[in-house]
């Protein structure tokens, strides 16, 4: 992550794209650990800021750039983070240190709650990624 | 005018032990007869290639008949009727292509079920064929296609058909039975969105006499039941509903049964089984078998129990097993401790900030119980 410390972004209706493990999806619905932290993150869970990336350019980037599995995107907006009290703030990655470089990189920071709150919000956030549906890729048949 | 038995198709799951076919089974025959006969027509134009069309009477001369249901299982007996006895198809008097036509369906079912290379007169126009049969099959429901007079056969049930179907086409179609609630109406094109209970938004197509209900749905909230055909990913996702043939209000307690995650608990189960050492990362490693068994068991028990629906299972990167629910009003999200016997549950009201927790040990008695209250007064809440 960078050392710079940036502002919490505040567009309402920027949406943020999360990259899903393929084994996280059943039936086509994402768990909703995927919209939460894991043991690991440390309390803070990546993002592609919509402003900055697309749902197609951040799954690529994840998959072919960083070498990991993705089911594809999903995404909240800024105001579903905001009404779950969470802020999101920037953090764009250069490379070095990183592998790859993501300068739509932020994190959703869940850092001042506790673990059943984490799950709560992310099941209320996993419910408002669901009824958006996966961004990309577009499902076959989607005449939308 | 004769007979001659055809083919013997054996019905197997819960409603076909008596040897009775359920009429609403019927449509399988007939899905059964279309395919054979457009597999014949590929082996007509295979053996007379120079051909612009088909003989005369071609498609009349293949009549069957449902003759009788045998018992052990509903087992239809088939048989093809002749004008003339002893005749078959006149133009190939050493073999008959209904009956090389009858034995490529069957060979092409088996090899779909072994994820063995399918006999190449399976064409594109006929594997999407394969749409129409097999439609009235619940998960627990097979086919077993077989020469006339035996009871071992290739064997079609839900998880072979759209391996049949995905080969010609990247989605396939099923029966469809939703709850939900219209977010949207549009005359003209024939549809409305539909919001199912675990919160997606389908498109269903449908006849102009259902919208009354349609708009009445959407104005008053009100929870409506759409029957017909769905159109699904290959990875069994349902993309919409090409056809309604049923809207009808939602009975009561229909919210509280809604069926869940379309997938059996046991097959769920079974992929979490299936995850090797790193599924997720390097430190990921694979599941206890016996411990999922155990899960497996208690999940069966607990849903039959408590008519819960059922719920999406998942990994975790920690070596857990998590059940998720969305209930009408709750978020419910179950975490077992696969080596603790133990389960942690949270209930996350959806329009709220409102959070209720259980953590409850499954290896002593009561716990099961305790968890399956827990569960039941957090779905059936709205």
């Amino acid at each position: 992550m960078s050392s710079a410390p940036l502002g919490p972004v505040s567009d309402d209706e920027e949406l943020l794209f999360r990259q899903v493990h393929p084994a996280f999806i059943r039936d086509g619905r994402p768990s909703s650990q995927a919209f939460r932290p894991t043991l690991k993150d440390e309390g803070k869970l990546s993002v592609a800021r919509g402003s900055v990336t697309t749902a197609a350019a951040a799954y690529e980037l994840y998959t072919a750039g960083m070498g990991l599995q993705s089911a594809g995107s999903w995404a909240l907006s800024v105001a579903e983070c905001r009404e779950q009290a969470l802020h999101v703030v920037p953090d764009p990655l250069t490379s070095p240190p990183e592998k790859v470089a993501d300068p739509a990189h932020a994190v959703i920071d869940f850092v001042p709650y506790s673990k059943s709150q984490r799950e709560a919000k992310g099941a209320r956030l996993a419910k408002k990624a669901l009824e958006r549906g996966r961004l990309h890729p577009p499902p076959p048949g989607n005449s939308q | 005018m004769s007979k001659s038995p055809f083919v013997t198709l054996i019905f197997r799951g819960r409603r076909f032990h008596e040897p009775a076919m359920p009429l609403e089974s019927l449509p399988e025959l007939a899905a059964y007869r279309d395919l054979v006969l457009a597999v014949a027509k590929v082996l007509f134009q295979e053996e007379k290639p120079g051909r612009q069309r088909l003989p005369k009477g071609f498609e009349a001369g293949f009549r069957l008949v449902l003759e009788r249901v045998d018992p052990g299982s509903a087992v239809p007996v088939v048989s093809r009727l002749f004008d003339d006895p002893g005749s078959k198809m006149p133009l190939f008097p050493t073999s008959d292509l209904f009956d090389n036509a009858r034995d490529v369906v069957e060979r092409g079912i088996a090899a779909a079920a072994k994820d063995l290379p399918l006999p190449k007169e399976l064409t594109k126009e006929i594997l999407a064929r394969f749409n129409a049969f097999g439609r009235t099959l619940v998960d627990d429901e097979s086919i077993v296609v077989a020469q006339p007079g035996k009871r071992e056969g290739a064997i079609y049930d839900r998880a072979v058909r759209p391996k049949l179907v995905l080969q010609a086409q990247a989605t396939y179609e099923d029966d469809v039975n939703l709850v939900g609630e219209v977010r949207a109406a549009d005359k003209d094109a024939e549809g409305f969105v539909l919001r199912t209970s675990d919160g997606r938004k389908l498109e269903v197509r449908t006849p102009t006499l259902f919208f009354p209900l349609a708009l009445r749905s959407l104005g008053e909230a009100a929870l409506v039941r759409v029957r017909g055909t769905g159109l699904f990913d290959a990875d069994s996702t349902l993309l919409k509903v090409t056809m309604a043939s049923d809207v009808s209000l939602a009975e009561e307690g229909d919210e509280q049964t809604r069926p869940g995650c379309p997938t059996p608990v046991e097959t769920q189960v079974e992929s979490l089984k299936a995850l090797a050492p790193g599924w997720y990362d390097e430190t990921s490693k694979a599941y206890d078998v016996p411990a999922l068994d155990w899960l497996a068991k208690l999940l069966k028990g607990l849903l039959d129990g408590f008519q819960l629906p059922r719920p999406y299972i998942y990994p975790t990167p920690e070596g857990l097993a998590r059940a998720e629910w969305s209930g009408a009003g709750w978020e419910v999200v179950t975490s077992f401790d696969l080596g603790s016997r133990s389960a942690e549950v949270t209930a996350a009201r959806a329009n709220s900030e409102e959070l209720h927790e259980l953590a409850v040990p499954l290896n002593q008695p009561g716990g099961e119980s305790q968890l399956g209250r827990f569960l039941t007064d957090h779905l059936a809440a709205v």
